[in-house]
């Protein structure tokens, strides 16, 4: 005969805003780990802080380019699960204000060459700490004018963003954020922004990374428990990569062409 | 337990407070500008500190560290224009409690600053004020224990919650 016992538990003895407390614990830590799914126009533009050098005065491609449009492929939406509406204009903004930070883009009195660009890919690579998000964007010029400065509006450009899994961080780091969740819950404050300590955590290891791997890759932390948003984390900061990578060649560029006037006309 | 929640109720308001401040700098400025660097004040009169619980000095030393390294990270890419800025952090009070005080007696580990954002050419462009950093606490005896138990990452804690406000009233129109 098997003797069966059933396991009650009084409750009545935790105080219920404890009870509270721990489920305002749960939401928070939940809120925490999700990563928006529209994409945000500030982390893809190339700021002045990247300190990329201008368009020059001199040159044809000052303040002479405009964004024709900026399309980003459905497969590459749905790997990354972000949100489609939208996005497009966002890309297309932040391109176009990484322009205008450098003095490519052009006034809204004048008409610029034209610029199409796209999203081709988008690749995910293991790598020992987290893995790398690899976006490839092509840029295109739709201007017909037939010049060399115009040519250099054309490119292909890949660039690269390594996730720091967070897991491999450390107890310390994973009991900081649980301790700060739980503490912010009693007076309700939202901690969605813990991920901003384990940036700060991060910070001399992504300029170590950054020494290691070059100018047009960078690194952050990924969330835990969200690879998607992740990834979209780390394609946002591919796509600034990209758009800085652009800005510098078209200044290569220009120079270039301005250093051997007779072979450019 | 009243004391607690009058102390609860007592950072609420100030939090709503600040939430309907008019933001000090215009939208095209915040968005014409790049954070190109952090700096920090240190303006609490805190010289006969006697640093009773240990946790005083290491734990200001702490912040001031952290705190300027959260504010880089967060502002590093946004707002992303071309004009450089620099925060200048003026911390103006700080109070540090131990868990039992924190959660049983009253208070709360906290700091307050004032964020000077200034231009290039030295000028001030805006300014945030009465910026909290808050570890806050109000469960009691459980409370306590479970404080004690986890030893959360207090100055951690701080630093993100000063960081996030600070991004909020940033951002808000």
């Amino acid at each position: 005969m098997i003797a069966t016992r059933t396991l009650t538990v009084d409750t009545t003895c935790v105080p219920r805003a404890f009870l509270a407390a721990l489920c305002l614990c749960f939401v928070t830590a939940c809120a925490a780990s999700t990563a928006p799914k529209e994409l945000n126009t500030d982390i893809m533009t190339a700021s002045g802080r990247l300190e990329l050098p201008p368009a020059s005065p001199d040159g044809s491609l000052y303040q002479a380019v405009e964004v024709s449009d900026y399309s980003i492929e459905t497969g590459v939406t749905q790997l990354i699960a972000l949100e489609a509406n939208g996005s497009d204009a966002r890309l297309a903004e932040s391109l176009s204000r990484s322009l205008s930070n450098h003095d490519f883009l052009a006034g809204e009195d004048n008409r610029g060459h034209g610029v199409s660009a796209s999203v081709q890919s988008v690749a995910f690579e293991p790598h020992d700490e987290g893995e790398f998000v690899i976006v490839t964007t092509r840029f295109a010029t739709s201007s017909d004018e037939p010049s060399l400065a115009v040519s250099c509006l054309d490119q292909t450009i890949t660039a690269r963003w390594l996730l720091l899994d967070p897991i491999n961080s450390g107890t310390a780091r994973r009991v900081t954020s649980t301790g700060a969740a739980i503490a912010l819950a009693f007076v309700g404050i939202d901690a969605s922004n813990l991920v901003t300590v384990q940036f700060a955590d991060a910070a001399a290891h992504n300029q170590a990374v950054n020494r290691e791997f070059g100018e047009r890759t960078g690194a952050s932390v990924g969330l835990r428990g969200d690879l998607e948003g992740s990834r979209r984390i780390g394609f946002q900061n591919a796509i600034r990569l990209a758009h800085a990578t652009y800005i510098d060649q078209l200044g290569f560029c220009e120079a270039q062409l301005r250093d051997a006037p007779a072979a450019a006309e | 337990m009243i004391r607690n929640f009058i102390v609860m109720a007592a950072l609420a308001l100030s939090v709503t407070a600040c939430a309907s401040a008019p933001n000090p700098i215009a939208p095209e400025a915040r968005q014409a500008a790049y954070v190109e660097d952090v700096t920090i004040q240190w303006l609490v009169d805190d010289s006969d500190e006697r640093d009773e619980n240990g946790d005083y000095a290491a734990g200001r030393d702490d912040l001031i560290t952290r705190l300027e390294s959260a504010l880089e990270a967060e502002f590093a890419n946004s707002p992303a224009g071309d004009q450089p800025v620099t925060f200048d952090v003026r911390i103006d009070s700080y109070s540090r409690v131990n868990a039992f005080t924190g959660n049983v007696i009253g208070g709360s580990n906290r700091f307050v600053a004032d964020v000077h954002v200034i231009d290039a050419q030295g000028e001030t462009v805006g300014v945030y004020e009465d910026i909290a950093g808050i570890h806050a606490s109000g469960g009691g005896l459980i409370g306590a224990a479970i404080q004690a138990a986890s030893q959360p990452d207090v100055v951690g804690i701080m630093v993100t919650s000063f960081t996030g406000e600070m991004r909020r009233r940033y951002d808000r129109d």
